[in-house]
């Protein structure tokens, strides 16, 4: 065999080798790949001077060269795979971003608190099978004393500050105005509830506001009694609360209900022991209510001895400053925004 | 209503501690609002009586005094009271005393030794004095004032409702605690005083509103007499000053009894009393200085010369009890509670008497209070009383009937079968008369409980007396009687705003006249008595309110600020007074919070109308935009929101005078919109998808710069038909390029059939249709 061909051989297949370590990307692989196994390459014209050999060294000599192609092409195979990973481990990181970046847009506002509470209230009771009803702010002296047993002489007209317009209309001072709007509408049973403002001539403080929310709760219905009353209470204040609570109903004083009841809670800041918020008693009031008095539906053309009912109102702020902490009622009205987005 | 611990004693007979008492109260109905004692403990202040006085060698107003304070012990006192003599008893401060911040020692006065202080009441902390307190002649030397006063001793402060009249007397309560704790009552017989001479002459020309009278003379009391330190601390106690022993006495009967007492000088008085009706225009001035302007409505106690006292309400100055009077006429009288409380709310007298009034006195307690006070006037002023003149007319004293109480009914509304027994206990307990063991009860309520006139009067007070807490607690039977709502329209509306940024505020309804003047509101509502003119007016609209709260931000360094509220306005129409619910928004500032990587941009009138348009396709029908002025808008910088021919709401830059008085530079934008845009739409109707392929077509167009968008637009519409699905304008561009006066809009079309897919011939038909209405309409031409 004509040495210098294996020695040719062996030169071309070192220079390959290292040509090919020295290859960094899928274009210079595929410039190798042409030098070396192209049509034209290194390797097939070692393949055509085979003929030039004689008979007895073609065998030995194509054996060679084929050794060697199937070689080169098994490196440059997995060459091309360590470079196409390197290539797209190249490009993922390139794309990589800080991801502790803080994202655009728009930010996201805020229901307010008095707003989440009604929805709140709503959806327990709306649970409790009640349904809504509203009536209109400015009212007139009927619905808003003398249709719920408050004649015009009536001392318990003191404990209401009204504010009239300049005709004989007035705002109304507790959403107890739709149980009558309601039931004069009506026929039992019912049970409804009705969230809205109302207003009382009482300069602002820490816990008074010209300007508040109530909810009026009324059932009308045969043979409902204290008892529904107490449990109705009950759940609604613990759902509402978000926690277990001992009720206390305490009898009082509204011309519109009798028996009438102030009902308190166990504190929500001492759960009972007593502290600052329940003055020691270890109770909080949180609402008042009661029997819807007869002469009430009477009054609005309800037959009192075969219905009876039950009524409670609720101002909306209280109860949120007792929930939430919220110190001064003044702040739902200053529409900070540091205070909105607190309770979002 | 405050009682202390021995005044209560005087009427009610009970084992309990007085500490006890509160919680059997809480659950009778009755807060307890406070609690203390009667007094400070006042430490090294002692009863004495000065010996002798003599001028201080140094000072002219000072004087040197010998005083007993027990022991017969002299000790000097250098006191400056006008009022110190020799033989006065008044509380004497011993070294060591703390009155006020001051501790007092011995020490020298202008050169002179003094071992301690003489006090006047006020220094004590106490009630206003004239110079030293001057105690009763008999009071002990040396005995803590605190102890002669009776200071330790505790009081509780309790709430009574106005339908309780009948508590609000230490009488009262000693009567309804002794029920609710099943104590025993005791009332203390009157005693009968002598009496002299002949009684006074009364006219008592209108029986209705005066069904009862009395009155009698009380001549020769003492003058220069004080009230005992007793009767001094009770009326302190109930926060009532004295002021001389016959004022003092028909002071503590009223708390005493309940029922309000007066007094006239009757030397004072010109012939005699007559109880009347007052004259239209009539006045006369009262003890506390006003003089009111009667009415025909107005109840008086006149002379012969004119109105002396108010009935019931108040008394009057020309009669007034003073340190002169020797001769009283002490009047007790049951007034009906209509009349007098009407006057005394026009006249915005609240006084102790027409609270009592008010609430209903018993007509029976008039003798006993005179036959009281009389023997106490004696006791402490001396005098001759003469006999009680009355005027009664039974016949116009409130309606006694008894009540039939059915057992069924209290089960029927406590929901807890209550024990005949114990039925019949309680009501005996609360004075009422009960008859009827069997079947039903016939009640007579007691005549001082105006309160109970009906069958669920008692039901209460059988609920109060069984205990709320016995009450058991039963669920509501789960019958829904009607489907639960649908949630509401405006909840999806408020959460959109929050879910784009905005932050929901609550503004007051009630707002300053003048501002909303400013804005341009007209026909306003306002209040007849606002707590300030600042809360005069109840809100035409949310936006004003809104500008309010981002000021107070804008004031706290938020310099990017998102608002809305919901909420009703009011305003004046023809029919009384209209509520209409708005729902308004306001922005200001850059249009995204601070952040990396995007080019910072103030929020222009497309960001707002972007939001508006997010709330309009909630609506069951999308409102055009129109150009329109609003006297807060600025000028071509404001829009209305028309359904048909409707005005729904309005949306625009804040006018820049408006905000310039706000003291805001960068431009405010606002939109109102009324809540009825969100009306119930019932259940929806499904759309089918076109199976289709859809075609898009660009033009670019050139119009005169005064054609709108919106019109153009709406041309589009119309001439394109059923095909069009869709049409977006996605860029409008004036400037270079441009004849002076023209901008360029461009379109895009998107045509869609439902049953075919369109051909090239179709697409360009309709294509040429649109351009031409466009050119007709508004002289478009297309851009090449």
């Amino acid at each position: 065999m004509d040495e210098p061909f294996i020695e040719r051989l062996e030169r071309l297949e070192k220079e390959a080798i290292q040509a090919l370590s020295g290859v960094s990307d899928v274009g210079a692989l595929e410039g190798w790949r042409v030098r070396f196994l192209g049509k034209s390459g290194l390797l097939t014209e070692e393949l055509k001077r085979i003929g030039t050999l004689s008979a007895a060294e073609r065998p030995r000599a194509g054996q060679l060269v084929n050794t060697l192609k199937k070689a080169l092409g098994e490196a440059h195979g997995a060459r091309l795979g360590v470079l196409v990973a390197d290539q797209q481990k190249a490009q993922l990181s390139a794309e990589a971003v800080d991801v502790t970046l803080p994202g655009r847009g728009l930010g996201v506002g805020s229901l307010h608190p008095l707003t989440a509470a009604l929805r709140r209230i709503e959806d327990i009771f709306a649970a409790l099978g009640f349904s809504q009803a509203s009536g209109p702010e400015v009212e007139d002296e009927f619905h808003n004393f003398e249709a719920l047993n408050i004649p015009a002489h009536h001392p318990a007209r003191a404990m209401h500050d009204t504010f009239y317009l300049l005709d004989t209309h007035l705002l109304r001072t507790h959403t107890s105005t739709v149980q009558i709007r309601f039931m004069e509408n009506n026929t039992p049973p019912f049970r409804i509830i009705a969230p809205g403002r109302v207003y009382r001539a009482d300069a602002p403080d820490p816990t008074h506001s010209p300007i508040f929310h109530q909810v009026e709760g009324l059932v009308v219905g045969e043979g409902i009694h204290m008892g529904h009353l107490k449990s109705t209470l009950h759940t609604f204040l613990e759902g509402f609360f978000e926690r277990p609570l001992n009720l206390r109903l305490r009898p009082s004083y509204f011309p519109f209900t009798e028996p009438s009841a102030e009902v308190d809670v166990s504190c929500l800041l001492c759960q009972g022991v007593g502290c600052r918020v329940c003055k020691g008693t270890g109770y909080v009031e949180v609402l008042g209510c009661g029997l819807v008095h007869p002469a009430v539906l009477t009054r609005v053309g309800i037959d009192a001895e075969r219905f009876s009912g039950f009524a409670f109102g609720m101002g909306v702020e209280r109860l949120l400053m007792l929930r939430d902490g919220v110190p001064d009622l003044r702040l739902f009205y200053e529409n900070d925004l540091r205070f909105l987005r607190s309770l979002r | 209503m405050r009682i202390s611990e021995t005044w209560l004693k005087d009427w009610l007979d009970t084992k309990l501690s007085f500490s006890e008492l509160p919680s059997y109260l809480v659950r009778g109905g009755f807060e307890v609002e406070g609690s203390g004692t009667a007094g400070p403990s006042l430490p090294q202040v002692v009863v004495a009586r000065i010996e002798e006085t003599k001028p201080h060698p140094d000072a002219e107003r000072l004087q040197v005094c010998r005083v007993d304070c027990g022991g017969g012990v002299l000790r000097t006192i250098v006191c400056g009271a006008a009022n110190a003599r020799p033989g006065l008893v008044a509380p004497l401060a011993l070294p060591g005393a703390v009155i006020g911040e001051k501790t007092i020692a011995a020490a020298k006065v202008r050169g002179v030794h003094s071992e301690g202080m003489l006090c006047a009441g006020s220094e004590l902390g106490l009630h206003d004095t004239v110079g030293l307190w001057e105690l009763p002649p008999d009071a002990p030397l040396g005995m803590p004032l605190s102890e002669y006063c009776h200071f330790s001793e505790p009081y509780l402060d309790v709430a009574v409702t106005p339908n309780r009249g009948d508590c609000l007397s230490v009488k009262g309560m000693g009567r309804e605690i002794a029920a609710l704790t099943g104590s025993r009552y005791r009332a203390p017989k009157p005693r009968i005083t002598r009496v002299h001479g002949s009684a006074p002459r009364v006219s008592v020309r209108d029986a209705v509103r005066c069904p009862r009278y009395c009155v009698r003379t009380l001549v020769k009391i003492r003058p220069g007499c004080v009230s005992p330190p007793w009767l001094v601390e009770r009326l302190r106690l109930s926060g009532i000053a004295s002021r001389h022993p016959v004022v003092d006495v028909t002071n503590y009967i009223m708390l005493d009894l309940g029922q309000p007492l007066h007094a006239f000088d009757s030397d004072l008085v010109a012939d005699f009393l007559e109880v009347r009706t007052a004259a239209a225009g009539e006045t006369f001035t009262l003890l506390d200085g006003s003089t009111p302007v009667l009415t025909t409505d107005d109840l008086v106690i006149a002379d012969q010369k004119g109105p002396v006292a108010l009935a019931g309400v108040m008394g009057g100055m020309r009669t007034a009890v003073g340190a002169q009077t020797q001769n009283v006429l002490l009047e007790a009288a049951y007034f009906r509670p209509e009349t007098l409380s009407r006057t005394a709310r026009r006249l915005g007298l609240t006084t102790e008497a027409a609270l009592r009034f008010e609430r209903g006195v018993d007509p029976e307690l008039a003798s006993l209070a005179l036959e009281r006070a009389t023997a106490l006037i004696i006791k402490i002023a001396g005098g001759q009383a003469s006999p009680v003149t009355e005027q009664a007319a039974p016949g116009h004293w409130p309606k006694r009937e008894p009540i039939r109480l059915r057992f069924a009914r209290i089960q029927q509304l406590l929901g807890v079968p209550v024990p005949r027994i114990q039925v019949s206990r309680f009501l005996k307990a609360l004075g009422m008369v009960v008859t009827g063991s069997h079947g039903d009860l016939l009640v007579m309520p007691p005549r001082f409980r105006f309160d109970i006139q009906a069958e669920i009067d008692l039901v209460e007070e059988i609920a109060r007396l069984w205990g709320y807490d016995h009450i058991p607690a039963v669920e509501l039977p789960m019958a829904l009687q009607t489907p639960p709502p649908a949630t509401s329209g405006m909840r999806r509306v408020a959460d959109l705003l929050c879910d784009r940024d905005y932050c929901e505020a609550a503004t007051l309804s009630l707002v300053d006249p003048a501002e909303q003047a400013l804005w341009g509101f007209s026909s306003p509502v306002l209040l007849r008595n606002p707590l300030a003119a600042p809360w005069a007016q109840l809100r035409p609209s949310l936006i004003p309110g809104l500008m309010v709260a981002a000021l107070h931000n804008r004031r706290r360094q938020q310099g990017r600020l998102r608002l809305f509220e919901i909420g009703t306005c009011f305003a004046a129409s023809e029919k009384g007074v209209s509520e209409v619910t708005k729902v308004a928004g306001l922005i200001l500032g850059p249009v995204l919070p601070e952040q990396w990587g995007v080019k910072a941009r103030g929020a222009d009138f497309f960001d707002l109308k972007g939001d508006v348009e997010a709330l309009c396709a909630l609506a069951q029908v999308t409102p055009r935009t129109v150009t329109c002025d609003f006297p807060f808008l600025q000028p071509g910088v404001s829009g209305a929101l028309l359904v048909g021919p409707d005005t729904v709401g309005c949306l625009g830059a804040v006018s820049p005078e408006l905000r310039r008085k706000w003291g805001l530079e960068e431009p405010v934008f606002v939109f109102e919109i009324e809540a009825r845009l969100w009306g119930a739409r019932g259940p929806k109707r499904a759309e089918e998808p076109s199976r289709f392929p859809s075609v898009r077509r660009d033009i670019a167009l050139v119009v005169a710069k005064d054609v709108t968008a919106g019109d153009l637009l709406e041309t589009v519409r119309r001439s394109a038909g059923a095909l069009l699905q869709d049409l977006v304008l996605f860029d409008v561009y004036q400037g270079e390029g441009l004849d002076f006066g023209t901008k360029s809009l461009a379109l895009s079309l998107t045509l869609q059939d439902f049953s075919r897919t369109l051909t090239d011939e179709v697409v360009d038909k309709t294509m040429a249709h649109v351009v031409s209405a466009l050119k007709t309409a508004h002289r478009a031409q297309l851009r090449q």
